[in-house]
């Protein structure tokens, strides 16, 4: 009795000082609110450096370098001219010394290609493992999801070197499949889509199977679009993972073949070359091109997508 | 009638028609794109490439390979009992690949206390929730998004030479060799130490774009804190201090393990940036004839350069390539494996919530 009576005389304390407290809180917020401001702005400054960066010609920037969000000679599209269509301009035929040739239209689609269709087949692929696991037990599936859970801890790094060599023993090397089907054998997506199907209540599923339903019709009809919310997140990381992914599109396809290369590999090379101060604008072009795509999914569905990536962190 | 009719066709046909047989082949054909993957792209060249390491690989002609006894091993860990043949070649690949080490334990060691405090710090801020505190918490994701070249575009423009007319240099009138001169030299007994100023550009790009998804992981974990906590610990009379201490730290103690490991292996298996910006160089003199020889070169740079970016070196050393990607993922694994272990299967809801829980009971 004697110590719910000190609760309440402190929650009386509490609301006598909270009276006071209103305006205190909004002066905190407003602190807030002008940090977060700056720091925002400092934040997002390189987007709009590389942006108006690459709208400046190559004389604007030897000249006056400092002019960067307006070009003293105003914006033009010669960057985007000597990357896409290498059309350079006449006084800078010399400075150019690239040995390769840039293939923008290749290396974009060979991004997306690989990005977007390997993501898709993976949660095709994964998915089907998961609704096995979470709704069809059979006897060793427990064992058989313990190894893969286990072999989590194993980086790709170590698989890396193998992989390259079975890749081109098997004659793939030539051919975007090489992309796409090792990130198959991923475990951590399969693992993320299991941990959500397991929210699936399982009297959906027997109840449909008692209708006559098949399993891949409630595969398809029933699972799938309740675990719409974890597809988009795995996808949205695989999707990411294969449009950034620099390490292994470098293990498969070397110098001679650089119309496989993808957008990244492409872009290194591109950076590589650009090293100077007339040709830097070039490397800024190519930069857009490369975040134009995820940069607009981004801006468009933001929400969501900072969303999942919370959902999959909290499920963890 | 009917409804009884519906229970009998199920309950005979589960017991009948659909025999163990039958279950077991459904749940194979379900499983088997994943697991026949599994086993190409995962079991089989983890084996192989455990092999690899122990012979003597040529890249182009690998049915001529033949075991060597664990020499690549030998060059990393004891280059001084490799013959005398190879010695040389040893002692300068074991230096280039312990430097690239050093260079990612460093590395990640100064990154990763950031790269989840200053996250921190700003979820905190956010969660607040100041005015339009959804956009603000966009705008500091965004640049997590952009791909590793496009940013690498920008800050080679901002550290170009003065005669090139980098952008930082021009706005500083400074002229600072951000990829060739060193920052600092040290020595530790007989090593001399000898950090590039390459580093820098290398971290302010890591720390642009390296730490979004903490800051996401970490404010959602703040949005699922109790409200109740807050006001709890309010009426004891915390200072905002303690209050981050007693109710917010613990309440987000998941997320911030599950961010601090991530973040780890995360950063030492850097490779992109000192790709993009800096080639892995300076070059040091002495190594230069050896993968990952440069100032800003890590382990996975050491590792890529064997396997793809140098290509007389996939004759030559490609075992060593393998050797090295074995104990960098045998040091990954263990730092994995104590965080599996970490976030073990925890009984819902966390020690802060059963107390608060108690304490609800209690009044």
């Amino acid at each position: 009795m004697g110590k719910n009576q000190l609760t309440l005389e402190r929650y009386v304390g509490y609301r006598k000082a909270n009276q006071n407290r209103h305006t205190k809180i909004q002066y905190g917020k407003i602190i807030t609110f002008i940090f977060l401001t700056i720091f925002c702005i400092i934040w997002v400054l390189p987007f709009f450096i590389m942006f108006l960066g690459s709208l400046r010609g190559h004389l604007d920037n030897m000249n006056y370098p400092k002019e960067i969000f307006y070009p003293h000679s105003g914006y033009t599209l010669e960057n985007y001219k000597i990357l896409l269509l290498q059309q350079y301009p006449e006084d800078m035929m010399g400075s150019h010394n690239s040995t390769q040739e840039y293939h923008m239209g290749y290396w974009f689609m060979n991004s997306c290609i690989s990005a977007i269709g390997g993501t898709l087949l993976y949660l095709l692929v994964a998915s089907l493992a998961a609704y096995c696991f979470t709704f069809m037990p059979v006897r060793g599936s427990k064992v058989l999801f313990g190894i893969l859970v286990a072999s989590m801890v194993i980086p790709g790094t170590a698989t890396a070197v193998g992989n390259q060599m079975n890749i081109f023993s098997w004659g793939l090397n030539k051919s975007l499949l090489a992309l796409i089907l090792p990130g198959l054998g991923g475990v951590y997506g399969m693992y993320l889509i299991k941990t959500f199907f397991m929210s699936i209540p399982k009297d959906l599923v027997e109840s449909a199977k008692m209708d006559g339903y098949s399993n891949l019709e409630i595969f398809f009809r029933i699972v799938l679009p309740l675990g719409k919310t974890v597809l988009f997140v795995q996808g949205l990381f695989g999707f990411m993972g294969g449009w950034n992914d620099l390490v292994w599109p470098q293990m498969l396809f070397g110098v001679k073949d650089n119309k496989l290369w993808t957008l990244q590999v492409g872009m290194a090379y591109v950076i590589n070359n650009s090293r100077t101060s007339d040709l830097i604008g070039t490397a800024l072009a190519g930069g857009v091109i490369c975040l134009a795509p995820v940069l607009v999914a981004y801006i468009l569905a933001s929400n969501k997508i900072i969303e999942g990536m919370a959902s999959a962190g909290i499920k963890r | 009638m009917d409804k009884m009719n519906t229970l009998e066709k199920y309950a005979l046909r589960s017991s009948r028609t659909k025999t163990e047989f039958k279950r077991y082949g459904t749940a194979l054909l379900f499983l088997a794109p994943f697991i026949l993957s599994f086993i190409l792209f995962f079991i089989v060249p983890l084996i192989y490439g455990v092999r690899i390491s122990f012979m003597n690989f040529k890249f182009s002609s690998p049915g001529t390979a033949s075991y060597n006894g664990a020499q690549w091993y030998k060059f990393i860990f004891a280059p001084q009992s490799v013959g005398d043949k190879l010695s040389k070649a040893a002692t300068n690949a074991s230096a280039a690949f312990w430097r690239s080490f050093m260079h990612s334990f460093i590395f990640a060691l100064i990154m990763v206390p950031l790269a989840v405090l200053v996250p921190l710090g700003l979820a905190i801020l956010v969660n607040i929730k100041p005015p339009g505190y959804k956009i603000f918490r966009a705008l500091i994701y965004m640049p997590s998004i952009v791909p590793l070249t496009a940013a690498g575009t920008i800050f080679s423009m901002l550290f170009l030479d003065r005669s090139q007319h980098g952008l930082l240099n021009e706005i500083l009138g400074t002229d600072i060799k951000w990829f060739v001169d060193s920052w600092f030299k040290f020595t530790i007994g007989n090593f001399n130490g000898d950090v590039a100023l390459a580093w820098i550009p290398i971290f302010l790009m890591c720390f642009w774009g390296g730490w979004g998804g903490n800051f996401i992981i970490l404010s959602a974990g703040l949005q699922n804190i109790p409200k109740s906590l807050y006001e709890a610990s309010d009426i004891d009379g915390a200072s905002p201090m303690k209050r981050v201490m007693a109710v917010t730290i613990p309440g987000i103690k998941g997320q911030l393990v599950l961010c601090l490991f991530t973040t780890i292996i995360g950063y030492l298996g850097l490779y992109g940036q000192n790709y993009v910006l800096s080639n892995g160089g300076p070059v040091i003199p002495a190594l230069s004839s050896m993968p990952g020889g440069g100032k800003t070169s890590t382990i996975m740079y050491f590792i890529q350069d064997i396997v793809a970016n140098r290509p007389t070196f996939k004759d030559t050393l490609y075992g060593l390539g393998a050797a090295a990607s074995i104990v960098y993922a045998i040091l990954v694994g263990i730092i994995s494996g104590i965080q599996m272990w970490a976030t073990r299967d925890r009984k819902p809801g966390n020690r802060n919530s059963e107390a608060y829980a108690k304490w609800a009971r209690i009044n």
